[in-house]
């Protein structure tokens, strides 16, 4: 009886540890070059992932069995590649994101159409296969002292840390195409912008002019997009941006020696592309009038209400009130009758207290924030606006006093008169 | 003795060889470079006359931030060399980088007959980068993958003019690098104008007719009688009669003046019933008292 129990104990302990941690699939060119990217697949394994590594023409990796994921996240660091091996093809990654998994893949300036197309139903439009980006000013040159111009030493990192970490001193190493994505686009970010020297070019073509030409600041080298279902894909122009080579590398940029930052921004982009930092949990949604605790089923026109939600920020497996001003919170009926930002007591509360406006109606409450680098809030509660009761407004009104006191006078005047119609002889 | 001279000689010897080694080396990979030369800085006007033309050489600036009219255009020319010989470098460009946003535009170089000519406009700055009014700095970036060194050659700063229509052919795009993107997407706060109260009349108005509306029932109470000499002289044929019907009626009025301000239907009929049933009594009484009055005096 005791070891029944004991078993049953530890099949939920293991249970429970295979629920913890989730498994990511990294998709290498072939097998052997897990060792090129050692150090960037024993970062993501010691952010407590379950890291399965395997060639993309494996024909025994499957992605969905039976219509249950068999990985959480998938990472593709073959840029050649032209299809895939065993059960996945681009719909089957399309319904790997649709459903709310992340995908981080990387290409270089042997794209294939496969990938090109991938990162295109993404939001990132790559630049042509064979174009690579140019900086005669910013290239590093390695230890051993060759100079190459398309080793571009780039710096302009986007300002988030919960994206990719703190300020750097470093340049971040990159080799490979740049990418641009449409300037109406709510969803992708670009985490690294080529300096503004660079540009990128297929040295086999004449040079394009811009704005078909990716040059400057506005080539992006990694673009991240963040989908409305809050699956995170990235796409790098470099995929050795990734690898043990750069991670390390010491290199020397116009007359100053560095080493990259490229471990610490690689490793930092996987994790918030893994879901494990910036994400924020809405919850406990609430509203009540002033001056009563329990939440109405509606509100009459004119009412003084308070508006409540806590939002935590998820970082790995702890959670901390989440701190910002800048979340706005809509009461619409139709069009937004009041859109007012909410205040935190940095408890991770967020609330508001406002007059309902005085039209009647079905209204909602209604907040969609979108930071940047943090996963979007969406919420809405319908609520019901009542008009005034008959018995609402003012009792008595002053303009009304000459009619008061014409009834009054009526009945005084009857009263009296009735004594003079009876009694007089 | 001889011995310490011979390898202070040697090493001596040892010296100057190895110094003239180190200039061979220097010498011997001769590092290619590139030279710029005749470079000229041209504001046009859109139908090709000169506004002002400049010389400049590499590396002082010439543009002391003159302004470039709407349809005007800024165009630069020159001729590279590598290590002396005229050459075809992969990236001749001219940077318009935005002093208040540090946005930049950009002109590729084309060659023709011999030196490359670039040139910029509002309409190209709009299609990349949008309608940005206001100062520039002109950079020209001359490089290429077998010259080590590139050459960044600050021009200075031009004022950039945008006319108030678009002239662009397409619509102007904004671009989006790293540092220029939105953080969040908060739209402008509003806040519900309620409704101003109707406009009511001043308030003499209401107590000057509320007057008006009693000075009636005081000409009839007390103006009335004095002037026709009403009496009460029939009140004693049933005093009792009168008092309890005169009772009955003012209880009713009372009735209907707390009913106006507290009673709801359903709470005065029932007492108006009951009063009602009591004043139509005690009436009949009354008025028969009377009429046999009456009667008895004719």
């Amino acid at each position: 009886m005791a070891r029944l129990v004991y078993l049953g104990l530890a099949l939920l302990v293991a249970l429970q540890s295979a629920c913890a941690s989730k498994s990511v699939l990294v998709l290498l060119q072939n097998a052997n070059e897990a060792s090129k990217y050692s150090q960037f697949i024993d970062g993501i394994a010691a952010a407590e992932f379950v890291v399965d590594v395997r060639g993309y023409k494996d024909s025994s990796i499957k992605l969905r069995e039976y219509g249950t994921w068999h990985y959480d996240d998938l990472v593709l660091l073959a840029p050649k590649a032209e299809g895939f091996g065993g059960g996945i093809d681009q719909q089957t990654i399309l319904d790997f994101v649709d459903s709310g998994h992340n995908v981080l893949m990387a290409v270089s300036s042997d794209v294939s159409e496969a990938m090109r197309s991938l990162a295109s139903e993404f939001g990132v439009d790559l630049d042509d296969k064979g174009t690579k980006v140019y900086d005669h000013f910013n290239y590093a040159t390695t230890a051993d002292g060759k100079s190459d111009h398309t080793l571009v030493a780039a710096k302009d990192l986007v300002k988030i840390p919960v994206m990719v970490g703190g300020p750097y001193k470093e340049p971040v190493l990159f080799r490979g195409l740049a990418a641009t994505i449409s300037a109406s686009s709510e969803l992708a970010t670009v985490v690294l912008s080529a300096p503004a020297s660079a540009y990128s070019h297929d040295p086999r073509k004449p040079l394009l002019e811009p704005p078909s030409l990716l040059v400057g600041g506005g080539a992006s080298l990694i673009t991240a997009v963040q989908a409305r279902n809050n699956a995170r894909m990235v796409v790098a122009g470099g995929v050795e941006m990734f690898s043990n080579d750069f991670f390390d590398a010491q290199v020397t940029v116009g007359r100053t020696k560095t080493s990259t930052a490229n471990r610490a921004v690689c490793l930092s982009l996987a994790r918030w592309a893994f879901q494990e930092s910036g994400v924020l949990v809405a919850s406990g949604l609430r509203h009540h009038l002033l001056g009563q605790a329990e939440q109405p089923w509606g509100y009459r026109v004119n009412d003084e209400v308070e508006f409540l939600v806590d939002v935590v920020e998820r970082e790995g497996n702890s959670t901390r009130p989440y701190k910002s001003d800048d979340i706005q919170l809509e009461f619409t009926m139709l069009s937004p009758y009041i859109r007012l930002p909410l205040q935190h007591d940095n408890q991770g509360t967020f609330s508001l207290r406002f007059k309902v406006p005085d039209v009647y109606g079905v209204f909602k409450y209604d907040i969609d924030y979108s930071r940047r680098g943090y996963s979007y809030i969406k919420l809405t509660h319908q609520v019901p606006v009542r008009p005034f009761k008959h018995n609402e407004y003012e009792r008595f009104l002053t303009c009304a006093y000459p009619y008061y006191a014409s009834a009054l006078s009526m009945m005084a005047g009857f009263f009296g008169l009735g004594f003079f119609y009876l009694y007089h002889k | 003795m001889a011995h310490q001279r011979w390898s202070l000689a040697l090493l001596l010897v040892h010296a100057v060889l190895l110094t003239a080694s180190a200039q061979d080396a220097s010498d011997g990979h001769l590092v290619a470079e590139l030279g710029i030369s005749d470079v000229k800085v041209v504001i046009k006007k859109a139908d090709g006359s000169a506004i002002s033309s400049l010389a400049a050489t590499y590396p002082k600036a010439v543009l002391a931030n003159p302004q470039v009219p709407a349809s005007a255009s800024l165009e630069v020319s020159l001729a590279v060399k590598k290590s002396g010989e005229a050459f075809k470098p992969q990236q001749v460009m001219l940077m318009l980088r935005s002093k208040s946003l540090g946005l930049a535009a950009y002109a590729v170089g084309k060659l023709k007959g011999g030196a490359y000519q670039l040139s910029i406009n509002a309409a190209a700055v709009e299609k990349q980068i949008g309608k940005l009014p206001g100062e520039y700095d002109v950079v020209l970036l001359v490089g290429d993958p077998s010259v080590p060194k590139g050459i960044e050659y600050g021009l200075g700063t031009a004022e950039l003019m945008f006319s108030a229509a678009s002239t662009a052919s397409e619509p102007a795009a904004v671009v989006r690098t790293a540092d220029f993107q939105s953080v969040n997407n908060i739209k402008p706060e509003i806040h519900h104008i309620f409704r101003a109260p109707e406009k009511r009349p001043p308030v003499v108005v209401s107590y000057v007719f509320a007057g008006l509306a009693l000075l009636p029932l005081v000409v009839v109470l007390l103006y009335v009688p004095a002037a026709t000499g009403v009496n009460f002289k029939a009140f004693s044929a049933a005093p009792l009669a009168s008092l309890l019907f005169h009772g009955g009626l003012a209880a009713m009025l009372v009735l209907y003046l707390v009913f106006w301000l507290r009673l709801n239907l359903v709470q005065t009929l029932p007492l108006a019933g009951a009063l009602g049933l009591f004043v139509a009594v005690s009436g009949y009484l009354l008025l028969s008292a009377l009429s046999a009055q009456r009667l008895k005096k004719d």
